[in-house]
């Protein structure tokens, strides 16, 4: 077997499952994020009052990590099937 | 009144790190806890057929000294970039939630009261490792030859095998450390380093 492939595969699948960890390969998100308020990270010694910034729409639907490199850690909806 | 309902009906993402915390709170392996616990080779925590999360019993959560970081972090979430740049979300409550938002309160004492800083550190290590795999996952497609599609099914089969070794803390540190003749570290955050290491020499390996 190419070894270059087999490590092709490899990567392949663990970028799936490491991103999906991250929660950068997430392709099915429900989570309550649409209505999300966003707070830039510098703002973190303020009190949480003066730091919510108005309501700001985040997309939770990542579909491809290639595209979209940034990592949600939240807890995401499992809505039933 | 506790009412644990962001412990329902949850995906609740599990990093190598997060896994290790938690094999280590039950006195088992990654592989073990993996197998037994996880879903999708490691990526989720398993839940019940009832939707609850599986470490949540009568007295709440199990595992609640090495909980993962999306359950410190909640009712908040963080994002980060691949520059770097981060920022906090407020989520939404969950509809029969008994939780308030505190107003007074920093999001930096916030986290600090949950013990979130290891967490974040180590998601912020796998990123940088994830971002690297991810560019060079993108270069190799390019290179690839198109071939019969039966042959590509059995070498990622066979790949498969390899990978879920790399992202098992306990296997791929041991492994690494018998080929470099170095001590298995002890530290959950040791070993963190050391697989971050192992998986970047092996991704980069000609």
């Amino acid at each position: 077997m190419n070894k270059k492939t087999k490590q092709a595969f490899a990567l392949a699948a663990a970028v799936a499952s490491l991103g999906a960890s991250l929660g950068v390969a997430y392709e099915d998100a429900h989570a309550g994020v649409e209505t999300a308020k966003k707070v830039k990270a510098d703002s973190v010694k303020q009190p949480a009052k003066v730091k919510a910034a108005a309501p700001t729409k985040v997309s939770p639907q990542i579909k491809n990590p290639a595209a979209s490199k940034t990592s949600t850690q939240i807890k995401w909806e499992n809505k039933k099937k | 009144m506790r009412c644990l309902q962001c412990c329902r009906e949850k995906k609740i993402q599990v990093n190598p790190y997060e896994i290790a915390r938690l094999a280590g709170n039950l006195g088992i392996s990654t592989t073990e806890f993996i197998a037994r616990y996880t879903l999708e080779q490691g990526a989720y925590l398993k839940f019940n057929d009832n939707g609850i999360c599986v470490f949540l019993d009568h007295k709440g959560c199990g595992v609640h000294k090495d909980r993962p970081l999306v359950c410190r972090l909640y009712p908040i979430g963080r994002q980060v970039n691949e520059m770097g740049d981060e920022w906090f979300l407020e989520l939404q409550p969950e509809a029969a939630c008994n939780g308030r938002y505190g107003r007074t309160a920093t999001i930096e004492d916030f986290l600090e009261d949950q013990g979130a800083t290891a967490y974040m550190l180590a998601a912020d290590g796998y990123l940088t490792l994830l971002w690297e795999m991810m560019e060079i996952m993108d270069c190799m497609s390019a290179k690839m030859e198109i071939r019969d599609a039966a042959d590509v099914s059995v070498e990622k089969e066979n790949a498969l095998v390899e990978y879920a070794e790399w992202m098992d803390m306990d296997a791929a540190v041991r492994k690494y450390c018998q080929e470099n003749k170095i001590i298995f570290p002890d530290k959950v955050e040791d070993k963190m380093h050391v697989h971050i290491d192992a998986l970047r020499l092996w991704i980069n390996q000609p």
